[in-house]
């Protein structure tokens, strides 16, 4: 992916863009690999659960539902790689040769079937929380 | 067709009935019926599920994951109604599903959170339960599976089964009085479908087993036979089996 984004902003401006674009990526990458390495999901969850704390006193959003998010792009990331490397093996098996629009199609509509399972989970284990007791009342069926 | 259902004498259920477990719920299905794109596949079901084990058997596509999935209110019918003691899913749905958990097939789709731990926690922040006491229900969760070792792991690196038994712990934690399961064991092998069977018939509430594996059900209060969309046997377990054996191989 790098190579082809450095490829393309070379050929569009010049080499010494596409250098300077390609450690930027790279330097940005590392840091989230750092971060991700030395932390536990939970304490990044309620990181951002404390970060956006303020955005919800305001009413502009719901912080368990961002953490929510974020977790769930967590947890798809190795999943879609891991179909991806099934959908690429299946066709490989068939004799395709590597093709982005034969891998890409497949790879977007099991997903897309994975997160709606994925949805009926979340919502058969009770979702969302019922509000704090300092946030006001949420109903029963409507508790958003 | 039906025929009376009720444990056999000296069975296994028999011997569930007789221990001090919380009473099922009852979930009632009055005419439920339910399409997908102009196609029904469940017309008119009328039934009273209040045992303790109850299988689900059937050919692909004759409704079973549909009717699994109308007892805790993940699908509403478009006509009629279900009722889990007196619930209406339609309208209760978050209460009912509190009382009725799901396992799904694919414990892949069913588990939320990166870690095992998490994940358990998830439907229990969901139930409003006080942070201070969500470690420890998940802790004794996991310690009742024999799967406390999996704790801080990564829930996409376990193996099926593991994977499969975090999911049921994960309901299980929830302690819901039903559990509805749609085929368990379907994507396990040998040694992991017996410890999901053996966790199923081990487990306090009352369960509804969608499932292919026929061994699954034979101790079970009462077999359904899903067929073209409405139940065409429902009764004791050797007698469902034989039933479906004769007229759906």
């Amino acid at each position: 992916m790098l190579a082809i984004l450095f490829a393309a902003t070379a050929l569009l401006q010049d080499v010494h863009t596409a250098v300077a674009m390609l450690l930027r990526l790279a330097a940005l990458i590392m840091l989230a690999l750092a971060v991700t390495l030395t932390t536990r999901p939970a304490d990044l969850l309620e990181f951002f659960e404390r970060l956006t704390a303020p955005l919800a006193r305001v009413g502009v959003a719901n912080p368990e539902r961002i953490s929510l998010g974020v977790s769930l792009v967590l947890r798809f990331v190795p999943e879609v790689f891991r179909r991806f490397q099934e959908i690429r093996e299946a066709q490989a098996a068939r004799g395709l040769k590597a093709n982005p629009v034969a891998l890409l199609v497949p790879l977007i509509v099991r997903t897309l079937k994975a997160a709606d399972d994925v949805a009926d989970a979340i919502d058969a284990r009770c979702y969302p929380p019922p509000r704090r007791p300092s946030g006001g009342a949420r109903t029963e069926e409507n508790p958003t | 067709m039906t025929a009376p259902a009720g444990p056999a004498p000296g069975s296994a259920a028999e011997e569930r009935h007789h221990a001090a477990e919380p009473p099922a719920p009852v979930i009632e299905l009055q005419g439920a019926a339910v399409g997908y794109d102009g196609r029904t596949v469940l017309s008119g079901l009328d039934l009273r599920l209040a045992e303790r084990r109850i299988g689900v058997i059937g050919q692909n596509g004759s409704g079973k994951s549909t009717l699994a999935r109308l007892l805790n209110g993940l699908v509403v019918p478009d006509q009629g109604r279900v009722l889990v003691d007196g619930r209406d899913t339609r309208t209760e749905g978050r209460k009912v599903r509190s009382e009725v958990g799901f396992v799904f097939q694919n414990p892949d789709n069913q588990i939320v959170f990166p870690i095992v731990a998490e994940d358990m926690a998830f439907g229990l922040k969901n139930l409003g339960l006080p942070k201070k006491e969500i470690p420890g229900r998940v802790a004794e969760a996991l310690e009742s599976f024999g799967i406390a070792h999996l704790a801080e792991r990564h829930s996409h690196l376990l193996s099926g089964g593991e994977k499969q038994l975090v999911a049921l712990a994960s309901v299980m934690v929830m302690r819901p009085r039903t559990v509805v399961f749609d085929e368990p064991t379907t994507l396990l092998d040998l040694k992991n479908r017996n410890r999901i069977r053996e966790a199923v018939d081990a487990m306090a509430p009352a369960a509804v087993v969608v499932t292919h594996d026929l061994e699954l059900v034979s101790g079970y209060d009462r077999v359904l036979v899903v067929h073209e969309g409405g139940i065409a046997f429902d009764g004791a377990p050797g007698e469902a089996v034989a039933w479906y054996r004769e007229h759906c191989s």
